[in-house]
């Protein structure tokens, strides 16, 4: 408990320096990053089991130790990051963002009780002052980020608060767990409900972003797994849903992320589809106890806090972030290129990283799930994993060919600088901590006995076979064509020039895939300007938030304006009322 | 105070019921030294000061002295017994045990409620003040009767409170009839969103 009270320390010392001094942002590597050590030092003995005392059980020890591990990652980075931020702007950020870390961290040590709901609060009344600080840019973005913490808020207040009376009782389960899903579940992205995400998480500064998509909705998981100490044993019905919009959504998201032009936004939409498979992951776990899914859902949420962070982390180097505008950037961003790759390498699930193992897990739940009656339907959830896969290993091979590869496709992709010193320390951090986890899962993995295949031999394998394969290739000298220059420019030959619009842009990369999918709707538009120009490609759908913001908005104000009836400006009707309502306590009290 | 028309009557009443309060107070002393500081502090700020006050502010405003009302008196008187028989009615399962003057309890609720009629039915904003002056004893009235008498400060605060809500609201509706050369909140309707 020490460690943790020295890092809340770290946290409250950073924000009082920046109210004193105006550069402490250069404190950040300690500030946060080191408080970020010392949570993960005293998260993960009592993860493993080594000590357990409420309120650092082995629960919030793994979160306290994940978040302590992106801490670590992005208190480095942020010490470049804010350098470029004007001093004012950079000083609220260095007061806000412990303030936003502490919450977090606070959040996983609270006990149920109203403690738990003020710290929940204030995370997300931070999250969204940190966002909008971006300014009118961000306004759409901070705003859904807004209501949708309140929509969280309001499962919350009605769950806990029932929770918090008394325990659930007969007959309010159903209602409590209601209320713990659309809480929990509004923050951890659920399929319906995850709308919110693509629109906040973009706009973000990118080490907010990977504080977000890394640590924050992580948080709505552990708040459904900690419901299972708080409110006993889920209905049936909320591992059904869990299961069955998990498994949507992640599809759902992942045809939006191909469709998506946003270097950031495709970012986000692959964080819905992890966060949907979690939740599948979850629901699993809540309606059959196999601890399968609960492998699969512990492992997948530490790999993908890391990978994620650090792509989030990796796109803070990008000025100009629609992918039709990027490309080429490989030569630019050496470093920030590397990390990226390996982490989207993660995210697509390659083996042997981490992204493997904790998909693997999750066949493995669905194949394990016992045979005759409806459960045993479950098992088709593999094919659907099969897609989710297949369609993520899509993502992030068109992410980063399209923004590292190729020919830049406008002059501002190239407007670029490789971060400083301290920025690359917080990328190799994050990488080393995902070269770790995949190498050794069992050490992370060790409290839940879990059944694992021999990581280390296979990679040493599979590295052993890739640099065969390239020595193999490299004895043969390459040979050049010149057929039709397709493809590369030669050197030292003029007039063989490419044009960097031969290449596909970011809608006609995937525009053979979105056709698939019903929920997208893919147009070509011809060019008004003559048959010579080409056509553009364009795409709809996806985006109902808005629409649900605007049904909202204009459902509140038609109650408002029901309500303006009773305001006739009269003095005497409004103390009448006052007056009535008083008779009507009597009433109701008198026995 | 429901049945007056005269607005001088009703600063006396107001005055006499406070005294009266006072007295009550006294009674209900037995010694002690607070209560008595307690009931001295409203025989000189509620019984003595807010009338004298009251008195100047109608003389100084230099309107009518006739109080106008929604309700016709006997209306009044009408709606006035029924509230009190509410409060009565009611009262008496307010009481809290070990209370020091049960029987006062109904009696509070319903000068509450009349308090509430007073304000709501009469027009001119000096009688809204009353209104919530007799309101503001029901409250007193009820807090003497439940308890053991709260701490000295709290009662003496609420006096001094009682006070200043008075010479604001005195501040204000002079500052309403030089606005609109009139005090008849009735005619005032702009307060809406």
């Amino acid at each position: 408990m020490t460690l943790i009270y020295i890092a809340f320390g770290l946290l409250g010392g950073q924000s009082l320096l920046a109210l004193l001094a105006p550069a402490a942002y250069r404190y950040l590597p300690l500030g946060l990053g080191g408080s970020g050590l010392l949570l993960a030092l005293a998260g993960l003995p009592a993860w493993l089991g080594q000590s357990s005392a409420l309120p650092l059980d082995a629960t919030a020890g793994f979160y306290l130790a994940l978040l302590g591990a992106l801490y670590l990652g992005v208190g480095f980075y942020l010490r470049d990051y804010l350098a470029h931020h004007p001093g004012p702007r950079a000083r609220l950020e260095t007061l806000l963002l412990p303030l936003f870390a502490g919450s977090m961290a606070g959040v996983v040590l609270a006990p149920l009780g109203y403690s738990f709901l003020f710290l929940w609060e204030g995370m997300a009344l931070l999250g969204y002052l940190l966002i909008a600080l971006e300014g009118p840019a961000a306004l759409a973005g901070s705003r859904a980020f807004f209501l949708a913490s309140r929509v969280s808020g309001a499962g919350l207040f009605l769950a806990l608060l029932l929770l918090i009376q008394g325990g659930p009782r007969e007959g309010l389960v159903h209602l409590v767990w209601a209320g713990l899903v659309l809480g929990f579940g509004t923050k951890a992205a659920l399929f319906p409900l995850h709308a919110w995400l693509p629109k906040a998480h973009p706009v973000a500064m990118s080490p907010l972003s990977a504080l977000l998509s890394g640590g924050m909705v992580k948080l709505g998981l552990y708040g459904l797994y900690r419901a299972l100490d708080w409110a006993g044993p889920a209905p049936a019905w909320v591992g059904w849903l869990l299961l069955g919009l998990g498994l949507a959504g992640a599809v759902y998201a992942l045809v939006l992320g191909l469709a998506e032009n946003d270097y950031k936004g495709v970012l986000a939409y692959s964080s819905v589809e992890n966060l949907n498979l979690l939740l599948a992951a979850l629901g699993g776990y809540f309606l059959l106890q196999h601890p399968f899914f609960l492998l699969a859902f512990f492992f997948h949420q530490a790999a993908h806090a890391l990978f994620k962070g650090l792509l989030f982390l990796g796109s803070g180097a990008l000025k100009e972030r629609g992918l039709s505008a990027l490309g080429g950037l490989f030569p630019k961003l050496p470093q920030t290129a590397a990390y990226s790759l390996l982490a989207a390498a993660v995210g697509a699930g390659l083996p042997p990283l981490a992204g493997f193992l904790g998909e693997w897990y999750l066949y493995q739940g669905f194949l394990s799930v016992p045979k005759g009656g409806v459960v045993s339907l479950l098992a088709l959830g593999v094919g659907v994993l099969a897609l989710v896969g297949a369609l993520a290993a899509a993502l992030y091979v068109r992410l980063l060919g399209l923004a590292f590869l190729g020919l830049p496709r406008s002059s501002q992709a190239l407007e670029v600088h490789e971060v400083g010193l301290y920025g690359q320390v917080g990328l190799g951090l994050l990488a080393l901590g995902l070269v770790g986890l995949s190498l050794f899962p069992g050490a992370l993995l060790a409290p839940l006995n879990p059944p694992l295949y021999p990581v280390a031999l296979l990679a040493l394998g599979l590295l052993g076979l890739g640099g065969g394969l390239v020595y193999l290739l490299q004895r043969k000298p390459w040979r050049s064509y010149t057929p039709w220059d397709c493809g590369y420019n030669q050197p030292g030959q003029p007039g063989s020039a490419l044009s960097p619009r031969m290449q596909p842009n970011a809608l006609g990369y995937s525009e053979q895939l979105l056709r698939l999918f019903p929920f997208v709707e893919v147009k070509i538009e011809a060019s008004r300007e003559g048959l010579l120009h080409p056509p553009t490609l364009r795409w709809q759908g996806g985006d109902w938030w808005g629409t649900l913001e605007a049904l909202f908005a204009r459902g509140y104000l038609f109650l408002a304006r029901q309500a303006q009836r009773l305001q006739s400006g009269s003095l005497h009707l409004y103390l009448l009322l006052q007056f009535l309502a008083l008779l009507f306590v009597l009433g109701v009290s008198w026995q | 105070m429901v049945g007056r028309k005269s607005l001088d009557a009703l600063i006396r009443l107001y005055a006499l019921q406070n005294v009266l309060l006072g007295l009550l107070a006294f009674v209900l002393a037995e010694g002690e030294l607070h209560f008595i500081l307690a009931g001295l502090g409203l025989l000189l700020i509620k019984g003595v000061l807010i009338p004298l006050y009251l008195f100047r502010l109608l003389e100084r405003l230099g309107i009518s002295h006739e109080v106008e009302s929604y309700l016709s008196i006997p209306l009044s008187l009408l709606l006035g017994g029924l509230l009190a028989g509410v409060g009565f009615w009611v009262g008496r399962s307010f009481v809290l045990e070990g209370a020091r003057l049960p029987e006062a309890v109904p009696v509070a609720i319903g000068l509450i409620l009349l308090g509430m009629l007073f304000m709501v039915s009469r027009k001119k904003a000096v009688t809204q003040v009353l209104g919530f002056l007799a309101l503001e004893n029901g409250v007193f009235l009820l807090a003497l009767a439940e308890t053991h008498g709260l701490p000295l400060f709290i009662e003496i605060g609420v006096a001094l409170d009682a006070f200043a809500a008075v010479v604001l609201a005195g501040v204000l509706i002079f500052r309403i009839k030089e606005t609109f050369q009139h005090i008849d909140t009735a005619r005032m309707r702009e307060l809406k969103g």
